[in-house]
């Protein structure tokens, strides 16, 4: 690759993992959560972030000393063949991870956005712009970083304000969960976790302007804080009827005596927290794309057949699984958890085996 | 070309976004649509049914209107959520609670239905946990059929009664469904909630318990609703009731304060004072015995006006305490919240909390000697009136 085509400054990288990995977490995790761990779910959350944060400065180590991209590499060790059987293994795994996402999406816009019941068709322009993002790449993620990261804290900062009188920190008491009930809830979180996978597919797109570990690391920390902090406010606010609260982030700031004065200024908060979602959920989709690219070629054409083919997969999964949306989890978290975490977390890190480039 | 291109996307992807997080295509005009703005729980004798009421505000235009115009419509069912499914299939239109802040429960059927009510608030994807709950002598249905000179609507005159001074304390006590839910579910499962009263204003309203007639409809009119009571609920039983002055000295200590008065009366002598801060500290320590509830509550008062054998006793501003007063005041405050201690004990509706703050705080003091905590509990209370400025305050009558 060209030093034209590292488009990925480290100030792009920062921000965008500062505005992707909270709003994935903020939703209905914390409730998911609190049913696994209860009061504890904050220390679950936190040994999963541990591992995510481990994940992430072994993947910035690879950036940072990569020559070539992820396929690059991948095409000079083990062939052509194998590599695109890799990159398709890849291309399902991203796929689905993000139908299990966009249908818990579609489920907490109609929730949460509409006072009526909608027609599914509310959900269409989602696909849309996922078919644009599959179409335009990484590249659009990099001019996006800023605006995205922007909207996230300020969401985040919005619902803080308006949730913090609410909070009682002694509902956090007493810390007497079982050891095997946090692990548990840290197991079952990873699903929802593993971004530092997605560094390996921007490898060898990052430009050697500056170092990468430390500020991707700073970030990271930051963007992990933040999520442990909501889910204190979460139980703190909910204690034990938390987990009934299924769309953490629309409900919590409701009990705001701000509100009752001057009306739901909590939806612009949730709103940007929800703008964020729909690339951070379009994400895993534009992954899958890039590796079809790779195994199909880069020609406009073939990307825009591709791109529509694999919108048009999501799209019709998630119109025939709309009424099944539990079911759907509970069935991903039954048969592919092993999956998930084995391309999440075990593979990733054999990236230093690869050849390099010269 | 590929500029122009690039521009039609853009132009396309923020369009799309639009439609997605604005809603706009799915909105109704507001003349087109109905909102319910309370709901009251009764149960219904003769059917053998729970009735769920419904207070709809509909919104008219500006042009054609000068007032909210409101109504109630009533569902039956076995239970609260088929009751409302009823009120649809009645009207053929579906109820939008969501802009419901408020939900008055019957007092006679408080005991059977709670648990159901907080359940249906709490599951239900169309109903907000942050409206209000309270309870009512009368049926709900007469308390949302009635006409105070507060509002037209009765669901926002009580609101207007409830919030009139949210967050700090007033003679009022209001609790959301999901603080009802949490205290319901932890160690002291123990709740508190107003309990609206239809009184009489002037020689018009009184209350009756049949809401069909005409003649109760005239009754309804210009009426008071007073919510200075608290039902207090345990293990989802009613077990007592505060009275105004409880309920005041329960707000006081759990509630800062913003601005309140409050009456004393010794001798010939009436003393009106305005308390304008406190400051207030419950401890709760395990012992041998069990535990020991520690009260303590300062309030920082001005003297507003004294009235001595009947007539008003002209005093200079700035109005300090003197001594006595500050004494009487003292004694006063101690009297209340030793009057809330033993509705607590002879109760049992732990509404201090004790056995979920010591679950919490003294966990394994809570899990060997499992009990209920009420039972032994030594109590502590002292109060302290002090006056803005203490030089003056020693001045005499």
């Amino acid at each position: 690759m060209t030093e034209q085509k590292r488009y990925f400054k480290t100030l792009h990288l920062c921000l965008l993992f500062l505005a992707l990995i909270p709003v994935t977490k903020v939703v209905t995790l914390p409730s998911f959560l609190a049913s696994k761990a209860g009061s504890s779910l904050w220390i679950s959350g936190l040994i999963a972030f541990l591992l995510d944060l481990a994940l992430i400065i072994v993947m910035a180590i690879a950036c940072e000393k990569s020559k070539g991209t992820f396929f690059e590499r991948l095409e000079l060790t083990f062939g052509k063949s194998i590599s695109k059987i890799i990159a398709g293994v890849f291309a399902i795994f991203f796929l689905l991870k993000s139908l299990l996402f966009v249908l818990g999406e579609k489920h907490f816009i109609e929730n949460t956005l509409y006072e009526e019941s909608v027609i599914s068709y509310i959900f269409y322009p989602f696909f849309a712009i996922c078919l644009y993002l599959c179409i335009k790449g990484l590249k659009a993620y990099e001019r996006l970083s800023f605006p995205l990261c922007a909207m996230t804290i300020v969401g985040l900062i919005m619902i803080f304000l308006l949730s913090f009188g609410e909070a009682k920190l002694s509902n956090l008491l007493p810390i007497n969960t079982s050891v095997r009930k946090i692990i548990n809830g840290s197991y079952q979180s990873l699903m929802y976790c593993g971004e530092g996978l997605y560094l390996l597919f921007f490898m060898g797109r990052h430009a050697k302007d500056k170092k990468v570990i430390l500020p991707l690391t700073l970030s990271s920390i930051i963007a992990y804080i933040l999520v442990i902090a909501f889910f204190i406010l979460f139980y703190s606010v909910y204690s034990n009827i938390s987990v009934t609260q299924i769309f953490a982030i629309s409900q919590i700031s409701h009990y705001s005596l701000v509100i009752d004065s001057i009306g739901r200024i909590d939806t612009f908060a949730v709103l940007m927290i929800d703008f964020t979602r729909l690339f951070a959920l379009s994400l895993p989709v534009v992954l899958s794309m890039e590796c079809l690219r790779f195994i199909f070629g880069t020609k406009t054409k073939q990307t825009i057949i591709l791109s529509f083919g694999l919108t048009l997969i999501v799209m019709l999964f998630v119109n025939f699984f709309n009424e099944k949306t539990t079911f759907i989890i509970n069935f991903f978290n039954k048969y592919f958890s092993y999956f998930f975490i084995l391309m999440t977390y075990v593979l990733p890190p054999f990236v230093f085996l690869l050849k390099e480039k010269k | 070309m590929k500029k122009i291109l690039i521009k039609i996307l853009l132009i396309f992807l923020f369009f799309s976004i639009s439609i997605f997080i604005t809603s706009d295509v799915g909105l109704i005009e507001i003349e087109k649509t109905a909102l319910v703005t309370a709901l009251g729980i009764d149960y219904d004798k003769e059917r053998d049914m729970v009735a769920v009421t419904a207070q709809i505000a509909i919104p008219q235009e500006t042009a054609t209107s000068t007032s909210n115009d409101d109504s109630v419509i009533t569902g039956y069912g076995k239970t609260i959520g088929s009751a409302v499914e009823n009120i649809a299939l009645t009207t053929g239109w579906y109820p939008k609670l969501s802009f419901c802040n408020l939900v008055i429960i019957h007092q006679d059927i408080v005991n059977d239905r709670i648990a159901e009510l907080i359940n249906y608030i709490l599951y239900s994807a169309k109903i907000y946990d942050s409206l209000l709950v309270s309870a009512s002598v009368q049926p709900a249905k007469d308390v949302l059929n009635s006409y105070t000179p507060l509002d037209n609507v009765s669901s926002f005159a009580l609101l207007k009664i409830l919030l009139k001074n949210p967050g700090k304390t007033s003679n009022v006590y209001y609790t959301k469904a999901k603080d009802i839910a949490i205290d319901a579910s932890n160690q002291s499962k123990s709740i508190l909630m107003p309990l609206i009263d239809i009184e009489q204003h002037g020689d018009k309203g009184k209350e009756s318990n049949d809401s069909n007639t005409q003649e109760t409809k005239q009754n309804l009119k210009d009426v008071v609703l007073n919510a200075t009571k608290t039902l207090l609920i345990k293990d989802e039983k009613v077990v007592g009731t505060f009275s105004q002055e409880n309920t005041l000295f329960f707000n006081l200590l759990t509630k800062n304060v913003g601005e309140i008065y409050y009456s004393i009366s010794y001798d010939d002598t009436k003393v009106l004072l305005k308390a304008i801060d406190s400051k207030r500290k419950i401890k709760i320590t395990p012992n041998k015995n069990g535990a020991k509830l520690k009260i303590n509550l300062e309030l920082k008062s001005y003297l507003v006006d004294i009235y001595k054998n009947g007539e008003l006793y002209k005093t200079q501003t700035p109005k300090i305490l003197s001594k006595e007063i500050k004494a009487q005041a003292e004694k006063y405050l101690k009297e209340n919240i030793t009057s809330l201690i033993d509705i607590m004990l002879k109760s049992n509706c732990d509404f201090l909390k004790v056995n979920d703050y010591l679950y919490k705080f003294h966990n394994n003091f809570y899990k060997n000697n499992k009990k209920d905590f009420l039972q032994d509990l030594q109590v502590e209370i002292t109060t302290k009136v002090t006056t803005p400025d203490k030089k003056l305050a020693d001045t005499n009558l």
